[in-house]
């Protein structure tokens, strides 16, 4: 499923770079020449986790870094976690394209009455 | 053409004319035309009318949808054909309507057929890129955007502002009309369609994300989103695509295995609309059954074919168990892992999986055609369809009504279009009047291009020609070079020899020399190796001077050479320089060509493109013509409205006239109410003064104080009721009317009782002496007299103002009780005039029963009636016989029980009891009986004791033989009456009434001239009998009963 979802992924206008790792920091799966490593990703994960602590925001979803990129960093399923990154990148189109493949997740785990 | 899945076959014939309602609901009627072995087209029916056509067109899979295949299919059946019905239900053609929508004439028709919801769902479930990006095909759409929480996601195409902006206002817009959908009477599945202008806006919304699309104002958007669920049909993510095994979701049926257990369960979930899957067995081995709203869609059976997967299905000792998915779950055919699973091929294996006998699997094929028959002809036209294209009009535009001018038919988009066409036409023009001129500047060009290269080539001949001469110089040069070099090599080669030779002659020498030394003995010898030596140098002279001639020689021939390389280089340079030349000409000139061509395909276009305009320009000139005509036509109808102008010209001239007329009325009105103006005003000085009166008047101590105090009397509202009852119901109220004047009189003594002091206290003149004098007394003054009126109005008259409403509502309880007894006497004067008694007096008393305050006299006197009545009974009686006397004691027995009720009332007897007949008696109420001693109370008036007396009124005998009076009319229709004489009046009331009661100072005196009446009456009575008259009818009902035997 996580490959298909990462194929998605890839295939989102102006995504150059695409990586998908889970909570214990293990790499699923990746696209090279990523400007940024796992460890560093994980870091400012980390560090924006403990800002929305701290002002009480509640539970970290979704980061977006915009600078020369544009980078969002999403939870996409139970400790999964997709990180999108490149130029001329639209934030409506990224976040749309992560639902969706949020709900491809969601719609093929069992439905608990 | 394909057909269209089988259901229930219509045996009727059947008639397609228009109008024509079939004898089915729905369904479809194909056409076979000839003997072809596949149908022409199809009619679909909704509720018996044809609303879809669909037929071949050109070939066989271009296929022809609505109107145009109704024209076809009308001009086919011309020739020999025939048409079959079938009949299915209305979701069958829904379905069909899903897929054939072209097939329908108006979209309309085709609303209501399947579930609208589904539309917008089915939108929303694919890819928004792919959604706007397929939406820019459309001509008639202009452009779209999708956005998330005001945050733009994509967008297409033409918008009329910044998408970002867009996104936000379209945001908040589908924000706000879906926090009112609800309250409107929608549903969330709902869209809106915005027409502004030119243009119209459909919106749309699935939870957070709203798609705007922008399009012509007439677009259709219900056919728009159809058409765009149906292109991007396939693309849409299925649940569990490709999986082994489907996850379990709400249980709905648990049962044993078997054929026709899953025949059961597939019946009940096509019962219940299931979208989920049948389930046999829990192991890895577990089969599923994927459906959609009841029909199998697809398998997944872990990786087994599908004959294993159908045994696993059908296995009894398997438990069966129907899930449910969760709502929105898409399953599909994509759905599952057995991907040989076709709807057709499952009825089949089911059939047939787990038996042998032909006849249950006929009954079990026959069963299952009957659930999913319809279903899986659906999917072979499905099929179908996918191979074929259906050709579509434009969007349907409703004709004008037929009255109404023609209407320009042109589609919005169309009519852009053309405005573009033109506008870029016209620019066109502009460019090809500047490529026409670049096209004669670039001929011109190439005419020197050419010319040039006449030039260049002609030149290039001439260098051809030297580089020909140069390079046979050339050849000779070299020749001349390779013979230098032979013969160079020749010198060279002899030098060498030469050289050897010297070598070898030195040698010689040396041996010589040798040989001379030794020989330096012998002179001759000597001499002879002299010469030898002599000859020797000579020879070494010799052909050193010829090696250095040779050697000149070879290095002239070398500078020859080099100076004929230069030579042939410098003209291999000019060749090379005269080639490039010649290929830059050549291409400039292909360049100039090229340039000459395009510029010629240019001018055709530009041609083509001016003919269009000039067919454009025609056309417009049609639409001017059009134009003029209907000017024409509106000059007629303005002439039509001139004429009719004028006669409202006219009939306003005539109402001018009337107008004057009304003036005139007017202005005597005017004059009136100037008049009444006069009269108002002074009416309001009136006013005026009167208020001023009742300002001065409001100085008065007691006025004030009645002013102020009114909280007294309004215990008189009930009362008052009373009275204004009492007098509508037709009984004479002199006697209220009296007992009310009479209490204002009381009311008016004690006001003036009390106001008296005060009056003369304050009398102006005292009061201006004490105001001079000692201001503050006197204002104490006026305050202890107002004090005093208020305290004194407020107790005493307030006390006397109760007691008489008290007195009041005790007089009119008499009053309805008199009023209770005149009915009742009423009735007792019928039934004694039933009895026989004389009419005339009951006449007489009869017309007293509407006074009350005569009432104690008709009493008395129907007593005395009854009295008379039953004395004449009594002596009748022993001189009848006995059943005349039992006859006669009944009626006695009535008139006794009347005496009795007479008697009850206390009217007959002596004096009536009562605070009404008090008053009457004596002109005082009880309050002032009771309260006031005899010497303070208000004198009563003679006229108002007579007036409320107990007299009766009695009927004037009216005598045939009198003359009549002659009548004097006086004006105004009045008659003069006689005047009354005192004396005539007088001896009519002897004649008539038995006793008249005068006013009495006295109760005693009353009752002895009652007794003394009484005595008179007896004593009458017993001195002469009264002859008795006998009522005929009473005669006739005494003679009956007399006959009876008791």
């Amino acid at each position: 499923m996580l490959d298909s979802v990462f194929s998605g992924l890839c295939e989102i206008k102006d995504a150059r770079h695409v990586r998908l790792f889970d909570q214990f920091g293990n790499e699923l799966a990746t696209t090279k020449r990523w400007p940024e490593s796992l460890q560093e990703q994980r870091a400012e994960l980390a560090q924006c986790a403990s800002v929305a602590t701290s002002l009480g925001l509640g539970e970290l979803h979704e980061v977006w870094i915009e600078s020369r990129r544009l980078t969002v960093i999403d939870q996409i399923d139970t400790g999964v976690f997709a990180a999108l990154s490149g130029k001329n990148g639209t934030k409506g189109i990224w976040r749309y394209q992560l639902a969706r493949q949020r709900q491809r997740i969601n719609a093929t785990k069992t439905q608990v009455i | 053409m394909f057909d269209l899945p089988h259901s229930e076959q219509i045996d009727e014939e059947l008639d397609v004319s228009p109008g024509t309602i079939q004898p089915f609901e729905n369904g479809y009627i194909t056409t076979w035309v000839g003997r072809r072995k596949t149908p022409y087209g199809h009619r679909l029916i909704r509720a018996g009318r044809v609303i879809g056509w669909l037929c071949e067109g050109d070939s066989a899979t271009k296929l022809l949808g609505g109107a145009d295949a109704r024209k076809a299919l009308e001009a086919a059946e011309e020739g020999s054909h025939r048409l079959v019905g079938y009949a299915c239900s209305l979701r069958g053609l829904g379905s069909l309507a899903t897929l054939i929508p072209e097939a329908f004439e108006f979209q309309a028709d085709v609303q209501g057929l399947s579930s609208g919801s589904s539309l917008t769902d089915r939108l929303f479930a694919r890819n928004i890129s792919a959604v706007l990006s397929t939406l820019e095909g459309y001509d008639h759409v202009r452009g779209a955007l999708a956005a998330d929480q005001g945050i733009l996601i994509d967008s297409a195409g033409d918008l009329p502002g910044k998408a970002e902006e867009l996104a936000t206002s379209i945001s908040s817009l589908s924000d706000s009309m879906a926090s009112h959908q609800s309250t409107l009477g929608g549903t969330e599945q709902g869209y809106a369609t915005l027409k502004m202008g030119d243009a119209s806006v459909l919106l749309a919304s699935s939870s957070t994300i709203v798609i705007a699309i922008w399009t012509e104002l007439d677009t259709n958007h219900a056919r728009l989103l159809t058409d765009l669920t149906a292109q991007l049909d396939g693309e849409i993510g299925t649940y569990a695509e490709g999986a082994a095994t489907l996850p379990d979701g709400f249980i709905l049926r648990e049962g044993k295995g078997g054929s026709d257990a899953v025949m059961s369960m597939l019946a009940a979930s096509l019962e219940e609309q299931v979208t989920g899957h049948l389930k046999a067995g829990a192991s890895d081995k577990a089969v599923s059954l994927a459906v959609v709203k009841g029909i199998p869609v697809a398998m997944a059976a872990n990786g087994q074919s599908f004959d294993d997967a159908m045994m696993g299905l059908t296995e009894s000792k398997r438990i069966l168990k129907l899930h449910r998915l969760a709502s929105g779950t898409t399953v599909s055919s994509s759905t599952g892992d057995v991907e040989a699973f076709s709807l057709q091929g499952f009825v089949e294996a089911l059939s047939s999986v787990r038996t042998r006998s032909e006849k249950r699997k006929e009954s079990m094929m026959h069963r299952l055609m009957t659930m999913y028959g319809f279903e899986i002809g659906l999917d072979l036209v499905r099929q179908q369809r996918s191979k074929v294209s259906i050709q579509i009009d434009g969007a349907e535009a409703s004709k004008g009504l037929p009255a109404a001018s023609p209407v320009a038919g042109v589609d919005a988009g169309l009519r852009r279009r053309l405005e573009e066409a033109e506008l870029r036409s016209d620019s066109l023009l502009r460019t090809n009047a500047g490529l026409t001129t670049q096209l004669q500047d670039a001929e011109k060009q190439r005419t020197e291009a050419l010319i040039r290269l006449d030039e260049i080539k002609e030149s290039s001949g001439d260098q051809s020609v030297t580089i020909q001469s140069k390079n046979d110089e050339l050849n000779r040069v070299q020749v001349t070079v390779s013979e230098s070099r032979t013969r160079m090599e020749q010198a060279e080669e002899r030098a060498d020899r030469l050289m050897r030779r010297v070598s070898e002659l030195e040698h010689q020498l040396s041996e010589r020399a040798g040989e001379l030394a030794k020989a330096l003995g012998n002179a001759t010898s000597s001499e002879e190796l002299r010469n030898e030596l002599e000859e020797l140098a000579s020879n070494e002279a010799s052909t050193r001077a010829e090696l250095e001639s040779n050697a000149q020689k070879l290095s002239s021939v070398r500078d020859q050479i080099d100076t004929e390389e230069r030579r042939l280089r410098a003209l291999e340079e000019q060749i090379t320089s005269m080639r490039e030349r010649q290929a830059t000409m050549q291409s400039k000139s292909n360049v100039s060509e090229e340039k000459v061509r395009a510029a010629e395909a240019k001018l055709d276009q530009i041609d083509a493109e001016t003919i269009a305009s000039r067919r454009r320009a025609e056309e417009e000139r049609n639409r001017l013509a059009e134009d003029e005509a209907r000017r024409m036509q509106l000059h007629s109808e303005m002439r039509e409205l001139m004429t009719e102008r004028r006669d409202i010209l006219t009939e306003l001239g005539n109402l001018g006239a009337r107008r004057g007329n009304a003036e005139t009325e007017l202005s005597g009105l005017i004059s009136r109410a100037e008049a009444l103006t006069e009269a108002h005003e002074e009416a309001v000085s009136d006013i005026a003064e009167a208020e001023r009166l009742r300002a001065r008047l409001s100085e008065e101590p007691l006025a004030q104080a009645l002013l102020n105090d009114d909280s007294t009397f309004r215990g008189l509202g009930p009362v008052i009721e009373r009275l204004e009852q009492a007098r509508t119901l037709g009984y004479s109220v002199i006697l209220l009317d009296r007992a009310v004047e009479r209490a204002l009189q009381v009311v008016q003594s004690t006001v003036d009782h009390i106001a008296a002091t005060p009056r003369n206290l304050l009398s102006s003149e005292v009061m201006t002496l004490l105001e001079r004098q000692v201001p503050q007394t006197a204002g104490a003054v006026r305050g202890l007299a107002r004090w005093s009126v208020q305290q004194r109005l407020e107790n005493q008259l307030g006390e006397t103002v109760g007691h008489l409403i008290l007195d009041l509502e005790g007089i009119l309880e008499d009053y309805d009780r008199s009023i209770t007894m005149l009915r009742r006497m009423r009735n007792v004067l019928d039934q004694l005039g039933q009895l026989g008694a004389p009419p005339e007096e009951i006449d007489a008393l009869r017309m007293n029963c509407m006074r009350p305050e005569a009432l104690p006299s008709v009493a008395v006197e129907t007593r005395r009636l009854i009295r008379i009545a039953l004395d004449d009974i009594y002596l009748e009686a022993d001189q009848r016989d006995a059943g005349e006397a039992i006859a006669l004691e009944q009626t006695a027995g009535v008139l006794e029980e009347l005496l009795t009720q007479i008697d009850a009332s206390g009217l007959t007897k002596g004096v009536p009891r009562g605070s009404m007949w008090d008053f009457q008696r004596d002109g005082y109420l009880p309050f002032e009986r009771t309260a006031i001693p005899v010497g303070q109370r208000t004198p009563v008036m003679d006229d108002m004791i007579q007036h409320i007396q107990p007299t009766l009124v009695l009927d004037e005998s009216v005598s045939l033989d009198a003359e009549p009076a002659p009548e004097v009319i006086t004006e105004g229709g009045w008659e003069e009456m006689p005047a009354p004489v005192d004396e005539e009046v007088a001896a009519v009331e002897e004649e008539h009434v038995s006793e008249v009661r005068r006013p009495v100072e006295e109760d005693r005196v009353d009752l002895e001239a009652e007794l003394a009446r009484l005595d008179a009456e007896r004593n009458v009575r017993g001195a002469k009998s009264p002859e008795v008259k006998v009522d005929p009818h009473l005669a006739a009902l005494e003679n009956q009963l007399s006959e009876l035997d008791f």
